[in-house]
This record gives C-alpha cells, sequence and structure tokens, in this order.
C-alpha cells in the first residue's frame, strides 16, 4: 500500500512510503520473502521526533500489530512480548502484579522494538541505565530469512540496540522488570539558576532513583537558567493500589500558528514556575502524571501546526558547565523560546548499544517550532557549541545533523557497519552517512 | 471458579482482546481456528495475561462436516460452558464480490451459513447444561444495506435476525445471547481499507467491551457505543435521500 499517512512525531518531513502491515510474525517472514528488492525499515510508533523511523520513497514496515505477549514469569519478572507491544500495554499487564518497567522515556506511547532500537533512557539513567541493560534477549529477523536468537554479549545483540532498526526486524523482545510500587514519593524543588541546579541534581542523584529538572528558558538576567527539579522514589507504601490508567484530551487537529506564539510561551513558562509557589513540594503521585504528563494530551505535536516543529537533544560532559550556561543564554537571546525544556543528569552506568546516545554528562532536551532559517541558524550555534564541549547530538530527536556531525558524535559507526542489514536503510543515516 | 470459555475464530484481533479481559480472571479456553501458527501465538498471549489452560483446536470453518467435532472436542474439555465466542469473518472487497458470485457466496458462506451450522450445533450443548451465555459477532453492516460492502452486510444482516431469533428461544431455556455488532474497528480485516476516520476503534477497546456485555449477559451490544446513534440515524434516512448518497 502507497501513503503519505506516516510522519515522525515532528511532523516536519512529509514523505511517502509503501507500507506493509504484518499482523503475525509469519506475515512478516512472508512479506521479506515475496519482496527481495526492497529497502525497508521496521516504524513502532513513530515517536521518534526526526527522521530515524522514515525511509523516503521506499518501504516502512509498521509493526504496532504484532502486539501479543509471548510470556510473563510473575515470580522472576521476566517477559517475553512481540516487538509491536507498547511500553503502556507492559504497565498495564505488569502492575497489577507487582512489576514496573525498569526504564522509561516520557512517553508510554512507544513500542518496546522502537524503545530498543534508539536505547531509550529516562528519569533513573543514573541508577538503572538505558532500556538495553534491561534487556535479555531479542529475536531478529534478517532480509536474507535468517532468525538471530540474540543476547546481550553477542556483537549483533550489542548493534541491533540503539541499532536505529537498521540491523533487522526485532519479532520478540524478553526484558527483566523491576519489582516496584506504581506510586512514586515526590519533591518539587524550585532553583534559580543553574548553580543550583547542579547542586540539587548531585544531591538528589545519591538519594533518588527518578530525577529531572524543567529549566524555564525564556527568562534572562537573573533569572537565566531558573526551574524545577523534580525527584522521586518508588514508593513503599503497602496500602496504595496496584493499578495502571488511560488518557482523556486530544488534539484532533493543527493548532493555527498563532497559538505557540512567543507571549505564549512565555506565559506558560512564567506560570510553570510560579505554579508552584513554596521552595519545595512533597506528595504521592500515581506514575501517569510523574512520567507521562505529556500523554494526556493524545497528539500534542499538532499544536505547531503544519510546519512541524524540531526536538533538540544532546549531552555534554559534566565538566562542561560553561558551555550548558552560554547554550541557555543563546536561546534566551535569541527569542525562539521553547516550549519544554528538560535536564538532566546522566549516569555512568555503560550503555549496551553499539551507537547508544548517552553518556556520562548533562543532556538537554528542547522543542523548537519550525520557523525555517530562523530555527537554523539558531541550531548551527548549538552545535558548535557542542560540538566545542565534545557533545553529541540524540539521532532519536534529530532532523538537522549533517554527515560531519555524525562522524564526529559517533565514531562507533565503523563497527557498526559490518552489522547493516544491506536491504534495510532509512531516511536519517542516508542523511548522516554519504552513500549511507 | 475459573470461567470455561469456547472462541471460534480465535485468532481474530477483536477475539484476543475479548479473551485478554477473561484471561486476567484465569479463565480456560478452547480456541478454534485455522492457522495453528497464529493459533499458539494467541495461546501464549492468553497465559501472559493469566490463562489457567488453553486446548487449541485447527479447524476450518468452511468445512461444516467438521462442526460437529468441534462441539464433541469442546465438551470433552469442559463439563460446563460459561461462554460461546463466535467471531470469524471475512470482509472481502465489494467491488470485486459484487460481479463476482463464487466470492459472493464464499462471502455468505464465511460470514453466514458456517455460523449457523455452528450455533444450531452449540445451542444444544446449552440447552442441555440450561445456562450460559453466547456472543456472535456480527457488524453494524447488517444494520442497513449499502453500497459500499451489501454482500458481506447481507450476510451479517441475516446473521443479526438468526441470532435474534436463537436468543428468544435461548431465553425461555436459561441461556443469553449476546448480539455483538462493532462499527468499524483496526484491524487484519480492515488494514488493505487504508481507513482514516476518528470513528476508527482500537481492538482492545471493542473487546474489552464485548468481554463485559457478555458478562452482563446483554442481548445487543453496539461497540464503540456510539454506532447506535449512527446506526439510528443511517437506517432511518428515507429511501428517497439514502439512495442518493454513497455510503
Ligand atoms: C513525548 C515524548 C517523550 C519522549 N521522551 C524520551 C525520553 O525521555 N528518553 C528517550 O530516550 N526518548 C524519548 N522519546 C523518544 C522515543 O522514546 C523514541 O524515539 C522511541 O524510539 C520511539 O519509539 P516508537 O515505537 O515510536 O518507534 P519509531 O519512532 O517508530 O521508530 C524508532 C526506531 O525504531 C526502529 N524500530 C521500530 N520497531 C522496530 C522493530 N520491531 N525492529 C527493529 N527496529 C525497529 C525504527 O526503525 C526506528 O529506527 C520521547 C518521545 C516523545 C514523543
Ligand atoms: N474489523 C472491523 O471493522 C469489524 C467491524 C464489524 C464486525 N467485524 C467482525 O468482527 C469479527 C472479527 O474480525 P476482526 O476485525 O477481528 O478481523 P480478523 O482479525 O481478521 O479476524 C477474523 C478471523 O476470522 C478467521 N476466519 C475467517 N475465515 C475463517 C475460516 N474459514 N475458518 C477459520 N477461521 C476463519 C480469520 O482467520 P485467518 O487469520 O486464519 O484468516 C481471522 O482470525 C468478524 O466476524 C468481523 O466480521 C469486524
Amino acid at each position: 500500500m502507497k501513503t503519505n499517512t506516516y510522519q515522525s512525531w515532528g511532523r516536519f518531513f512529509h514523505y511517502s512510503h509503501s507500507v506493509i502491515q504484518p499482523a503475525w510474525i509469519q506475515d512478516v517472514v512472508e512479506s521479506l520473502k515475496n519482496n527481495r528488492n526492497q529497502i525497508l525499515l521496521p516504524y513502532g510508533l513513530g515517536r521518534s521526533y526526526g527522521d530515524s523511523c522514515l525511509n523516503q520513497d521506499q518501504t516502512l514496515m509498521d509493526m504496532k500489530s504484532l502486539n501479543r505477549f509471548v510470556s510473563f514469569n510473575r515470580e522472576t519478572g521476566h517477559m517475553r512480548c512481540e516487538a509491536g507491544v507498547t511500553l503502556g500495554d507492559i504497565l498495564d499487564l505488569a502492575i497489577p502484579h507487582g512489576w514496573f518497567l525498569p526504564v522509561s522515556p516520557g512517553t508510554k506511547y512507544v513500542t518496546l522494538g522502537g524503545a530498543v532500537a534508539n536505547d531509550v533512557h529516562g528519569k533513573n539513567h543514573h541508577v538503572r541505565g538505558t532500556i538495553g541493560n534491561h534487556i535479555t534477549a531479542i529475536k531478529l529477523l534478517r532480509t536474507d530469512g535468517t532468525i538471530h536468537d540474540l543476547t546481550p554479549e553477542m556483537p549483533l545483540f550489542k548493534a541491533t540496540v540503539a541499532g536505529l532498526g537498521l540491523t533487522g526486524v526485532m519479532l520478540e523482545i524478553e526484558l527483566k522488570l523491576i519489582k516496584e510500587m506504581p506510586w512514586f514519593d515526590t519533591e518539587n524543588i524550585k532553583f534559580g539558576g543553574l548553580d543550583e541546579f547542579f547542586q540539587i541534581s548531585d544531591e538528589s542523584d545519591l538519594s533518588h532513583e527518578y530525577t529531572v529538572a524543567w529549566v524555564d528558558c525564556v527568562s534572562t538576567g537573573k533569572n537565566l537558567g531558573r526551574g524545577i527539579f523534580m525527584r522521586g522514589n518508588h514508593s513503599k507504601d503497602p496500602s496504595l493500589p496496584h493499578k495502571s490508567v488511560k488518557p482523556k484530551l486530544m488534539v484532533p487537529f493543527n493548532f493555527p500558528e498563532a497559538a505557540l506564539s512567543k507571549p505564549t510561551i512565555q506565559v506558560f513558562n512564567q506560570l510553570f514556575y510560579h505554579k508552584q509557589i513554596s521552595k519545595s513540594m512533597v506528595s504521592t503521585v500515581h506514575y501517569d502524571p510523574f512520567f507521562y504528563p505529556l500523554d494526556k494530551v493524545h497528539d500534542w505535536n499538532k499544536i505547531y501546526g503544519k510546519r512541524g516543529f524540531f526536538q533538540y537533544q544532546f549531552v555534554i560532559p559534566s565538566s562542561e558547565k560553561n558551555a550548558l550556561r552560554e547554550i541557555f543564554s543563546r536561546i534566551a537571546r535569541s527569542g525562539m523560546s521553547s516550549f519544554l525544556a528538560v535536564l538532566k543528569k546522566f549516569g555512568d552506568v555503560p550503555s549496551p548499544g553499539i551507537l547508544s546516545f548517552p553518556e556520562p554528562g548533562y543532556t538537554l532536551a528542547l522543542d523548537f517550532a519550525n520557523m525555517g532559517p530562523k530555527t537554523d541558524k539558531l541550531f548551527q550555534i548549538l552545535d558548535r557549541i557542542v560540538d566545542d564541549a565534545g557533545g553529541k547530538l540524540y539521532p532519536a530527536k534529530d532532523s538537522k545533523m549533517d554527515p560531519r556531525q555524525f562522524k564526529n558524535y559517533y565514531p562507533e559507526f565503523e563497527d557498526f557497519k559490518q552489522w547493516m542489514d544491506p536491504n534495510i536503510s532509512s531516511s536519517f543515516i542516508r542523511r548522516v552517512v554519504k552513500n549511507g | 471458579m475459573a470461567k470455561n470459555i469456547i472462541v471460534i475464530g480465535a485468532t481474530s484481533a477483536i477475539a484476543l482482546h475479548a479473551c485478554r479481559y477473561w484471561a486476567k480472571e484465569n479463565a480456560n479456553f478452547f480456541l478454534v481456528a485455522r492457522d495453528d501458527l497464529k493459533l499458539s501465538r494467541v495461546k501464549e498471549d492468553l497465559i501472559s495475561f493469566g490463562a489457567t489452560r488453553v486446548v487449541l483446536h485447527k479447524q476450518d470453518l468452511l468445512d461444516q462436516s467438521a462442526h460437529p467435532r468441534i462441539i464433541e472436542e469442546a465438551s470433552k474439555c469442559f463439563d460446563k460452558v460459561d461462554h460461546l465466542l463466535v467471531a470469524h469473518g471475512t470482509l472481502l472487497d465489494q467491488s470485486q464480490v459484487a460481479g463476482n458470485v463464487e466470492m459472493a457466496m464464499s462471502e455468505i458462506h464465511a460470514n453466514y451459513l458456517s455460523q449457523v451450522s455452528l450455533l444450531i450445533l452449540f445451542s444444544r450443548v446449552f440447552v442441555t447444561q440450561k445456562e450460559g451465555n453466547i456472543g456472535v459477532i456480527s457488524s453494524v453492516a447488517g444494520d442497513r444495506g449499502r453500497m459500499s460492502n451489501f454482500v458481506y452486510g447481507s450476510a451479517k444482516g441475516g446473521l443479526s435476525v438468526f441470532c435474534e431469533g436463537l436468543r428468544n428461544y435461548l431465553y425461555h431455556q436459561g441461556v443469553s445471547l449476546t448480539l455483538i455488532k462493532p462499527g468499524m474497528v483496526a484491524t487484519p480485516m480492515t488494514q488493505s481499507l487504508n481507513i482514516q476516520s476518528p470513528l476508527l476503534a482500537k481492538p482492545e477497546v471493542v473487546g474489552q467491551e464485548i468481554a463485559k456485555g457478555m458478562s452482563r449477559h446483554r442481548k445487543v451490544i453496539y461497540t464503540p457505543f456510539y454506532w447506535r446513534t449512527v446506526m439510528f440515524i443511517i437506517r432511518h434516512i428515507p429511501s428517497f435521500l439514502f439512495d442518493r448518497l454513497k455510503l
């Protein structure tokens, strides 16, 4: 089927694809047999922001109907699923039995296959590392029809985790859950600037499994880098119910561009900061608002209108605090305010994938409406600061990186190349690797 | 006590999600479908969700002569049946079916005749036990003939009328029948239609509504619920107007 309805979360790229929609593993095997010449890419739920889940004018294999569970050991917490099962599905099944996801990104509407292909991280990176650290087995189908049962010590496993879908189609994935409550004892602490953030972050990483900060990107001068630090631990209160929940709101159509004008964002940032009156607020919250505040509004990406938007996420070494200051002041000065700026310090748990993004240091994720050349210019400035600081960008979020940058950020690609499936490709990899 | 559940067409996406609901209550299953690879995937899924025992029976349901054996095998498994869910069906391309007698007959066989045969045979089991619930998946397409799917629709319409009558008969035997009319659902059946409609529901939602409705012995379920209103309107559009539309 030919269609142009498959997009990524940023809605910036408008590509046409041939699409295969297998409902069963046998359909995947079958369709590879029948289409030996196509260049394909597995597609999860398109929650990647840029073009790493797109394959312009080629084939996408939509994996979301492969959403059956294979086994769930309630004693050990080992769960095996087809790759299209979502993190939300996993929580729904696991929570009533006392189990929880070891790592979760900011949305539960991602497939397990997509999460592994980007080796995603969450607010507990400093304790548990990436999702790949909790994957115990992968069943991978290569386009030559061979099936590989991968375990963590195998090189093809290390290539497939964070492999951007380029090593083959993951059919089944096994992960090890953690025995924890779905409730969190949380504390939100206001900080006035980056220095205060650095201090609270270092302290909190010792006492809290989950830490992240929201930073106001609009204010300059003495308010530069102010924000709210959020930290939490799984609650130990056994009287709380083991329950999961469902979302309500929807954004059914594209917002007019004005809705996201600078004043709106300024007001939003002000409100967010001042919503919290006291210096510190303590509460016990359910996992849904704690992990997935944005999931409350379905398709919130449509508020950026038809032109789409970008996310910019980098990591720089912890010693490069000045670079971080510079980035915040550049963004504030540019007036291209970001709706959301999420700041976190990655820990030193080694990432299992050859191309995994996380490494020790500060990671910042920012949203920018697409304002054409103006946005490009700002990104060039930010890129330079990131490059000079020895940092790198996250492919899952990227729409703009060029081949020089990719080579510089991911020298491991030279090693990775040998594991790529010759009949798999993506718009991203063609963009960042010459002859990719 | 764990429920005993028989599902015909158990590899259907909608049926799977209904079954997950019962699996969470540790039900036992007897599953019938024509593809054993798919059947074993469904079995693993339901066991993951908590099913106690899952027995598989491979059978192409268009082979009517094999129907009595299904009932026999199922009866060997369970001394009492709590729910029977009849879920199988096909949706062929109407533009081809309308001009092809073979295809039209096959569509009617897969969506009406095979169900009639199975329901008559299974009714005996329920009448003997004098309790239990039968769920039959028909469709909103059976509520009024439309140019886009009237061969399929007529089979579903026949099935709905058959079920209304059977429900009336079973009522006097202590047995309930739930007639299920889904609207558009995103499953393998509708995938090639590439429907981009806000009315397109998820099989998770529909499956769960079906299991809940059957557990409560509901008589007719439109699922998702808004299809009751949509179909009320469609049924009441006067013919002189209806014929001008391209529905
Ligand atoms: C609101 C929001 C918050 C987010 N927060 C975070 C965060 O905190 N941390 C983080 O790390 N990321 C975060 N992300 C990014 C997101 O977690 C990743 O982009 C994730 O990979 C998306 O999964 P998906 O199922 O949508 O896959 P897609 O985006 O569709 O695909 C992602 C990649 O996976 C590959 N793939 C998919 N299925 C398979 C398969 N079966 N076999 C092989 N390859 C496959 C694709 O080819 C592609 O390369 C966030 C995204 C959003 C929208
Ligand atoms: N999806 C919708 O929009 C929609 C709307 C209204 C009503 N319905 C009804 O809902 C029911 C379930 O359909 P679904 O949407 O879940 O689609 P589905 O996943 O395609 O399920 C249909 C199932 O019926 C099975 N089947 C068909 N013919 C068979 C045969 N001769 N012998 C054995 N099994 C057979 C199929 O098996 P194979 O996989 O082996 O072919 C398939 O598992 C059907 O009765 C359908 O008419 C669906």
